[in-house]
């Protein structure tokens, strides 16, 4: 029906415009100018940030050159310190391993104690002085070098009881005493005549000699006994 | 898609034609303002072959006349259209004593434009005689812009405008009319100062500027008696200064002349207020209501226009074989009766009152006279957008 009108048209189409207002051939070169002014400035961001990274990258590389010589200081110390830790703890332990404690001994020695005996001495005789330092020879010098503690891990340890006593009986009696069950902990029992140094060991048994004439009739007598060594070790 | 770069440069995607879209909204608009009311407007929206008119009023006229000049012509224009007109496209049917619509041939038309002299006024008078329409005399001021140099333009395509010497020109083959075209043209200047009326990127811009002469000839196509006649009609349209002919074949428009004699209907409304001695008021009441018979000083008014619509349809059915079933008119307001009468005794055709909104849903106006331009100007590039 509508198809047969004569359209005289005079309008050309490059005067045909748009009506909206969103003209492309506008917002084309806009969006275009647009695009590329961002990636310009992302491109300026992206080498500005990669500017800043190699600058600290550099900063940090000088940074860890320099300070690379008190690292190594440091770690070293931390080592050394971890080292002296761990020997100190080393030798807290032995210290504290090593204590020997006499006063159960000496409890229960008070209670065995005879009637007819005098105790006149009890006493640990101070062990052998300690091997702590050695000589070296280096590049033909001798030279002394100190340790830092004994390196034997045993000590042995000794105990002496003197007394006087009218006979032999009471003293029988308090060493049969000690070899009970109340000094096991602290004195070592060895009989065997095999044993080169035996325990109990009788030092001397002898008429005591009085100083101002009285008493002649007592007995001294000094008994050793090897005690339980030390251990410095945990 | 057409994108336009610089004023040189295009940038085309896809192709040539825009693909159409389910909805066609256009207003038309009657650059020839209505004394006291503005531009006849009409808004017309066609969906799936549904045609609704939106609107119908008047516009606001542009603020400077049509120019006579180059040097006349405002550099930049925004003509601003109310709310209800505001559709993305217009067509704007114009007028000035520039603008012509002629029936000529194409070998008319091509020896005019090889020789350059297309719009001289010695080539007129010359075409003159191969002419069959409205071609109007160049006034000087068009002149004035008219190289002297010959054109080098190719040959002129159907629908296509081109320039040549200072003058825009635009043609369209009569289907069926053995070789008869349908040309149009106004001057250059004129052309550009239309085109820029409407402003782009605000609604509505230009998409067709056409002869008024033109766009009242898409008009008759949506009639009930143009249907019921199976496209083969007359239509005569009175205007106040003159009247033109259209023939119609098979639906197709076949012919449009300017009809000689008549002077138009100002001319005949004033020789029978003064025959029948008549004021205005009475003249209508008077002729409408048979109260006096005005046949005898009607009938040799109206005579010389039937003659020539009798001229019309003996061409039509003897040249083209087309035998016209019906006349369709519009701008006789007054005296239709008498019209149709002499009419049907002489041609013995029924003669048929044009309806300028028939065919469109929607509210039409009351006074559907003063948009029968707007509406054919949208009708027109409805026709086209459908065609294509």
């Amino acid at each position: 029906m509508m198809t047969k009108t004569c359209h005289l048209n005079l309008l050309m189409d490059s005067e045909r415009v748009s009506s909206s207002p969103v003209r492309l051939r506008i917002m084309l070169p806009t969006a275009a100018i647009l695009v590329s002014v961002s990636m310009a400035i992302w491109w300026l961001i992206l080498t500005g940030q990669d500017i800043l990274a190699k600058t600290q990258m550099s900063n940090l590389r000088d940074d860890m050159e320099r300070h690379q010589a008190e690292n190594a200081k440091a770690i070293a110390d931390a080592e050394m310190a971890d080292e002296l830790q761990s020997q100190l703890e080393q030798l807290e332990g032995y210290g504290e391993s090593c204590k020997r404690r006499w006063s159960e001994t000496l409890a229960s020695l008070a209670e065995v104690m005879p009637l007819k005996v005098q105790l006149t001495k009890f006493e640990i005789p101070a062990p052998p002085p300690q091997v702590l330092s050695f000589v070296t020879v280096q590049k033909g010098k001798k030279r002394t070098v100190k340790l830092w503690g004994p390196t034997n891990k045993t000590e042995s340890v000794s105990m002496v009881i003197a007394g006087r006593t009218p006979k032999e009986t009471p003293v029988i009696s308090l060493m049969e005493s000690l070899e009970g069950d109340a000094f096991t902990n602290s004195i070592v029992i060895a009989k065997d005549p095999r044993n080169p140094n035996p325990s109990p060991k009788v030092r001397s048994f002898r008429q005591d000699i009085p100083q101002r004439g009285e008493g002649s009739r007592m007995l001294a007598f000094e008994i050793e006994y090897t005690a339980k060594e030390r251990r410095f070790a945990k | 898609m057409e994108i336009k770069l610089t004023k040189d440069r295009k940038l085309t995607l896809g192709g040539k034609r825009r693909k159409r879209r389910g909805k066609l909204d256009i207003t038309g608009v009657d650059l020839v303002p209505v004394e006291g009311k503005g531009c006849p407007a009409v808004r017309i929206v066609e969906k799936k072959g549904v045609l609704r008119l939106l609107a119908a009023g008047y516009v606001p006229a542009p603020s400077d006349p049509v120019p006579d000049s180059w040097e006349a012509a405002a550099k930049s224009c925004t003509w601003a259209f109310p709310t209800q007109f505001q559709s993305p496209a217009a067509a704007l049917a114009v007028s000035s004593p520039d603008v012509f619509v002629a029936q000529t041939t194409l070998s008319a038309l091509k020896s005019d434009i090889s020789s350059g002299t297309h719009n001289k006024q010695e080539s007129a008078a010359s075409a003159g005689s191969r002419r069959i329409g409205l071609r109007r005399e160049p006034r000087p001021a068009a002149q004035q812009a008219t190289p002297s140099a010959p054109s080098d333009i190719a040959e002129p395509k159907p629908g296509v405008p081109v320039s040549n010497g200072g003058m825009r020109f635009v043609m369209r083959p009569l289907d069926g009319s053995d070789g008869f075209i349908l040309e149009a043209g106004l001057p250059e200047y004129q052309a550009l100062w239309y085109s820029r009326l409407l402003p782009e990127g605000r609604r509505p811009t230009a998409v067709s500027i056409q002869p008024r002469q033109a766009a009242i000839a898409s008009c008759p196509v949506l009639q009930k008696a143009f249907s019921e006649a199976g496209g083969d009609v007359l239509a005569l349209f009175a205007d106040t200064g003159h009247f033109s002919i259209a023939g119609y074949k098979g639906g197709s428009m076949v012919l449009l002349r300017e009809c000689r004699v008549g002077g138009g209907m100002s001319s005949i409304a004033e020789k029978l207020k003064k025959g029948l001695g008549l004021d205005d008021e009475m003249l209508s009441s008077a002729l409408d209501d048979n109260l006096i018979d005005p046949r005898p000083v009607l009938d040799p008014l109206v005579a010389p226009i039937i003659d020539e619509l009798s001229a019309s349809k003996d061409y039509l059915s003897g040249k083209l074989g087309c035998e016209p079933k019906a006349v369709i008119v519009s701008g006789v307001d007054v005296g239709f009766s008498h019209w149709s009468s002499f009419c049907e005794e002489r041609m013995r055709l029924k003669m048929a009152r044009l309806d300028v909104f028939e065919g469109l849903l929607g509210v039409p106006p009351q006074c559907a006279g003063d948009f029968l331009v707007a509406t054919g100007a949208a009708l027109a590039v409805i026709g086209e957008e459908e065609a294509s």
